[in-house]
């Protein structure tokens, strides 16, 4: 298995081919089987003892610091496969039905070929220019699949903004990539001080993992193109913008927290980053009358809850999180999206409504996802979330104590959505619950109570995981933050209760990106001026002409 | 009289008297659209036949070059022209051009790059103002007066270089140093006089518009083979004189970066941002050549992969004619499925994306400017790669919504398109290959 | 002042001259014979290379310069030609189609 595994980035590629072609009856049927035989992979590697593998092409691109083609298969990488296969096989079946008469229905699967292609590729990748190479796919993918529809305004818009946001973080890590000293290429070896001597410390480059990674997982000022993104098909929020790619940001930080620790300064701006954006996320999506929005400001909130962890010197919580969180973040969107889907569309919470009767699968699996999202005890958003408060009070207890409170904002936002949906008087009457849109939940609602028992008790995960993260906190269940936790969300899903009966669906103006879009404006009147200045008049060519001459001449004269 | 010709100058030779047999059946090679392309063709592989014997730089500057010029002819079909007779005559401008290109690249003293210069800038104007129209001809005259202007300011730098040395070889290594002010300031219009055809600040203005309004299937020709030309021979003159023309090389090609990066954004006309990104790809390629030897290995690198990628999508678009191409579905519809992925490969390393060739290319450059330019203007160079997905992209989504349609079949614009095609996803596959070709010819 | 002195501003100055013409003159024709002027400049000073090294090079060097400005002005006016054909008062600053 350990030689095999570093391929796995290919299983989707047949069936993008396929797909493409025509092949099949339903669009799609031949590109469900890829993501499985991921899973499949990943597990056959953990069960047959867990081997690293490594595949080595030397001198592929010569020209970078470690050019080699290096993927490698360690824990890790196994543990995201397994997350990747599991949460897109479902969303694969999802959508078989969620984007069943849409005529681009063969162009969505081949996009979401790429993108499980590109993601994998990204966590199978051992240096930085290999894993730059799925981070630019997946980014790529987020974009096509963002604007997936061409006939419904703004679509484009939304993408071109997850693009913006991406280039910020793409051109840190490209930065990343050339500056690495020669031969440290290899990400387990970035941490070590022979390759952060030759650039003056650390810091450098711990900055420049930082931005890369807060761009792609939308964490502070970079958060802005969430939102948006949701213009998008839902299977595509649930898999890309919630459980898989933002994650990669998250994975970024955990892969080279040998760098993180050891720059200090930049590990409390990331703790702090992820605790404000945490809080920050989860008020904003009070405000928010999309119920797509408010899903998305969460996983905003719950990132910040992961990049906390990788700043306070805890990358196997981070990592936890990330596991637990794919699951039920994306159990969550698509029970949401069998509610609009239901609805003909409907994603507004003021003509949304009492959806439990009609939907009751919808319903049982949101709830359950709330609950694990919440930190309920014994599910597996419990655990996780319990690891990362922990380290907190441990580390830093001001930032400790924030995460806990965090926890009351998160019932309150998710108890909002939970009664504003799926509670009160019936809206807009729901079709039913196709049978391809509800039997991929129900697995996905599994996971999200017991995920958190592979690592509790016994530390599967984290013995698992020892080897690339080094040593590992015990995780304390049902311990009393733990305890105090679930008691504040509880009472923030009870306190939400009243705030929707006293205003059902009255919110204020959506709060959040028009700054982002001013600064837009201002970059394209920039762009329009300079362009003026190609004025089609010849003389004035020349004359700029002449003068760049002069000006050149009489600067090289002074050199 | 011992006439001993290089590999290359036999290549230049052969390909002129190709041009000089096309021109002698005009006539007879009008009637049929295909005929005196392939003649063309003949001669380019015989060119390049010649020339596997010789040295790195001869064979990449021909291979190259005799490759832009190959997609070039594929397309001559697909150029709408007045008359029919006009046909071999673009075939022979397109060898000519080439023969040009090479004597530029290759050119062993300033002279040979003035000739080789010269033969390039006037095919390539008259090729552009080969289309249907007033913008052709209107941007085809702009540039070339401005290129008029650019070849006095070289002969006068000759002048400055035959005054104050007596020879007309190319400065050799830590000359720039000893020589006085005359011979610096001829080096120095000498680079700029070759700058030209870059397309980079402060000299771009009559490319640009020539390459808005050019057909495409010139527009791509033009863009391979100058800057294949001018980037050889750059980075074989600087590799001479160091020193102050790399800080010059440095300040442009950032500046450049920059320009072209802030014209293209608000672009909606696709013709008119693709000219603007060959202003940030001439920029990419001037900061390289300013960055010592690694940099103009990374230079050449460069500048193979952006020439096969302007063929490729200019190959893909031939045939849209010269008017204004929005970014929208409406124009690129009907582009027919080989020209939709030709297009949007083409789009994607120009983003940098990987594995499309844009991106390692990129990254070459941004590893040698670190070292050798310093953090800003690698910040810049940086910055300005990734914001091209902003332009570039735009276009893609519509474009591969609408891949599935029916193309209007044009004659040989389908092999030209694989053609290039092939030469992008080799050079994206396999970046160490170009590197070692590039870091061969040009260190 | 030597009389390689004089030659050498003298070319600068015809350059010069040249240049201004192409600045400020709007007729096409006119354009192009400015061009010419600057291209004879640098001609000048070539041949005057070659009177200060006492050698023919740079009388053979001004001959193959006045072949390429001779194929320049043949072009240019072909281009000039075809572009402004009917116009009586033609101006290059005038057609701009192509800008932005």
């Amino acid at each position: 298995m350990s030689a095999l595994l570093p391929w796995t980035w290919v299983l989707t590629l047949p069936g993008l081919v396929l797909t493409a072609a025509g092949v099949g009856r339903r669009p799609g049927i031949a590109s469900i089987w890829g993501p499985l035989v991921m899973l499949l992979a990943a597990l056959a590697w953990f069960a047959t003892g867990a081997v690293p593998g490594d595949v080595v092409i030397p001198n592929w691109a010569p020209f970078l610091p470690d050019g080699s083609l290096h993927l490698r298969a360690d824990a890790l990488a196994a543990l995201m496969l397994a997350i990747l296969g599991f949460v897109s096989f479902f969303v694969y079946v999802y959508s078989l039905s969620y984007m069943e008469g849409d005529p681009g229905q063969r162009r969505f699967f081949c996009y979401l070929d790429f993108f499980v292609a590109a993601m994998a590729l990204l966590v199978l990748g051992g240096t930085l220019g290999v894993l730059l190479v799925g981070w630019a796919g997946v980014g790529l993918a987020s974009f096509l699949l963002i604007s997936f529809w061409r006939d419904r305004p703004g679509t484009l818009r939304a993408g071109l903004d997850a693009l913006a946001a991406n280039m910020l973080g793409d051109a840190a890590l490209l930065l990343a990539a050339v500056i690495v000293p020669s031969g440290c290429g290899d990400l387990t070896t970035l941490g070590t001080p022979r390759c952060t001597a030759g650039l003056g410390g650390a810091a450098l480059l711990a900055w420049l993992l930082l931005i890369a990674a807060a761009a792609k997982s939308a964490q502070g000022p970079l958060y802005f193109w969430i939102p948006t993104a949701m213009a998008g098909p839902t299977p595509v929020s649930a898999l890309i913008h919630a459980a898989t790619m933002v994650a990669a940001g998250v994975y970024l930080l955990v892969r080279t927290h040998a760098v993180l620790e050891l720059a200090p300064g930049v590990m409390l701006v990331t703790a702090w980053l992820g605790t404000l954006t945490m809080l920050g996320g989860g008020i904003v999506s009070l405000f928010q009358r999309n119920f797509k929005r408010g899903l998305a400001y969460s996983t905003i909130s719950q990132l910040g809850y992961m990049f906390a962890a990788a700043g306070l010197a805890a990358p196997f919580a981070s990592i936890f999180h990330l596991f637990t969180h794919a699951f039920f973040k994306a159990l969550l969107f698509l029970a949401a999206g069998v509610a609009i889907h239901a609805t003909g569309g409907e994603e507004d919470l003021a003509r949304l409504g009492g959806l439990r009767r009609r939907l009751p699968v919808s319903f049982g699996t949101f709830l359950v996802g709330a609950l694990a999202l919440i930190g309920f005890p014994a599910t597996s958003g419990g655990f996780s979330k319990d690891a990362i408060i922990d380290a907190g009070l441990r580390e830093n207890p001001l930032i400790g104590y924030l995460l806990l409170a965090g926890a009351l904002v998160t019932g309150l936002y998710i108890g909002r959505l939970l009664f504003g949906v799926y509670f009160g008087p019936e809206r807009t009457h729901p079709h039913h619950e196709p049978a391809l849109q509800v039997w991929p939940l129900v697995p996905l609602a599994i996971m999200a109570v017991v995920a958190g028992y592979f690592e509790w008790p016994g530390g599967g995960l984290s013995r698992a995981l020892t080897p690339v993260l080094g040593a590992i906190e015990p995780l304390r269940a049902f311990s009393a933050t733990g305890l105090a936790a679930a008691v504040l969300g509880l009472a923030g899903i009870g306190l939400s209760w009243p705030i929707v009966q006293s205003a059902p669906g009255a919110t204020p103006a959506e709060v959040g990106t028009g700054w982002a879009d001013a600064l837009g404006q201002a970059g394209y009147s920039l762009s329009r001026g300079l362009a003026g200045l190609q004025t089609g008049l010849l003389t004035r060519y020349a004359l700029a002409s002449l003068l760049g001459v002069a000006v050149i001449l009489l600067l090289a004269a002074r050199l | 009289m011992n006439i001993a010709l290089t590999p290359e100058q036999l290549a230049i030779v052969v390909l002129v008297l190709g041009a000089v047999v096309v021109l002698g059946f005009v006539q007879a090679l009008a009637s049929n659209a295909t005929t005196a392309p392939l003649i063309g063709i003949v001669a380019l592989i015989v060119a390049v036949a010649t020339t596997l014997g010789g040295g790195p730089v001869a064979r990449l500057a021909v291979g190259a070059i005799a490759v832009a010029a190959a997609v070039g002819l594929l397309l001559v079909p697909s150029l709408e022209l007045e008359r029919p007779t006009q046909r071999p005559e673009v075939v022979a401008l397109i060898l000519l051009g080439a023969a040009g290109a090479i004597a530029l690249a290759t050119g062993t003293d300033v002279l040979q790059l003035v000739l080789g210069l010269e033969t390039l800038s006037l095919s390539v104007a008259v090729l552009v103002s080969l289309g249907s129209g007033e913008r052709p001809l209107e941007a085809a005259f702009r540039y070339f007066v401005l290129a008029a202007i650019s070849l006095a300011s070289f002969l006068y730098g000759i002048g400055l270089l035959y005054l104050s040395t007596g020879s007309l070889a190319l400065p050799g290594p830590g000359a720039l140093l000893g020589g006085g002010v005359l011979f610096q300031a001829g080096v120095v219009l000498i680079a700029l006089g070759v700058v030209f055809e870059l397309a980079v600040v402060p000299l771009q203005w009559g490319l640009l518009d020539a390459y808005t309004a050019a057909p495409p299937a010139v527009a791509g020709y033009a863009m391979a083979t100058a800057k294949l030309g001018a980037v050889i021979a750059l980075a074989r003159l600087i590799s001479g004189v160091e020193g102050v023309l790399n800080h010059v090389f440095i300040a442009i090609g950032v500046l450049s970066i920059a320009w072209g990066t802030f014209g293209a954004l608000a672009q909606r006309d696709l013709r008119r941002m693709l000219a603007y990104s060959a202003v940030v790809n001439a920029g990419f390629s001037a900061l390289a050549l300013g960055c010592g030897p690694d940099g103009r290995a990374a230079a050449i690198f460069y500048v193979v992969t952006y020439a096969a990628t302007s063929l490729l999508i200019f190959a893909s678009l031939a045939g849209r004619g010269t008017g204004p191409l929005g970014l929208s579905l409406i124009s690129t519809e009907r582009l027919g499925p080989l020209r939709a992925a030709g297009l949007a490969l083409g789009l994607l390393s120009l983003s940098g994306i990987p594995p499309a060739p844009g991106f390692w290319a990129k990254l070459a450059v941004l590893w040698a400017s670190w070292y050798a330019a310093g953090v800003w203007p690698t910040v810049i160079a940086v910055l300005g790669g990734v914001a091209g997905v902003l332009y570039y992209l735009r276009a893609l989504p519509d474009l591969l919504a609408a891949a599935r349609q029916v193309e209007i079949a044009r004659p040989l614009v389908g092999s030209a398109v694989v053609l290039a095609g092939i030469a992008v996803v080799v050079l994206g596959l396999v970046p160490g290959l170009a590197w070692t070709l590039a870091g061969l010819a040009g260190g | 002042m030597t009389a390689e002195a004089i030659v050498l501003a003298t070319t600068a100055a015809l350059f010069a001259l040249g240049a201004a013409g192409v600045l400020l003159r709007r007729n096409p024709v006119a354009v192009l014979m400015a061009v010419e002027i600057m291209l004879n400049a640098a001609n000048l000073l070539i041949v005057l290379g070659g009177r200060v090294r006492g050698e023919v090079l740079g009388q053979a060097i001004a001959l193959i310069v006045l072949v390429i400005a001779a194929a320049e002005a043949v072009i240019g006016l072909g281009l000039a030609l075809a572009l402004y054909r009917d116009q009586v008062m033609a101006d290059v600053d005038e057609t701009r189609e192509v800008r932005g």
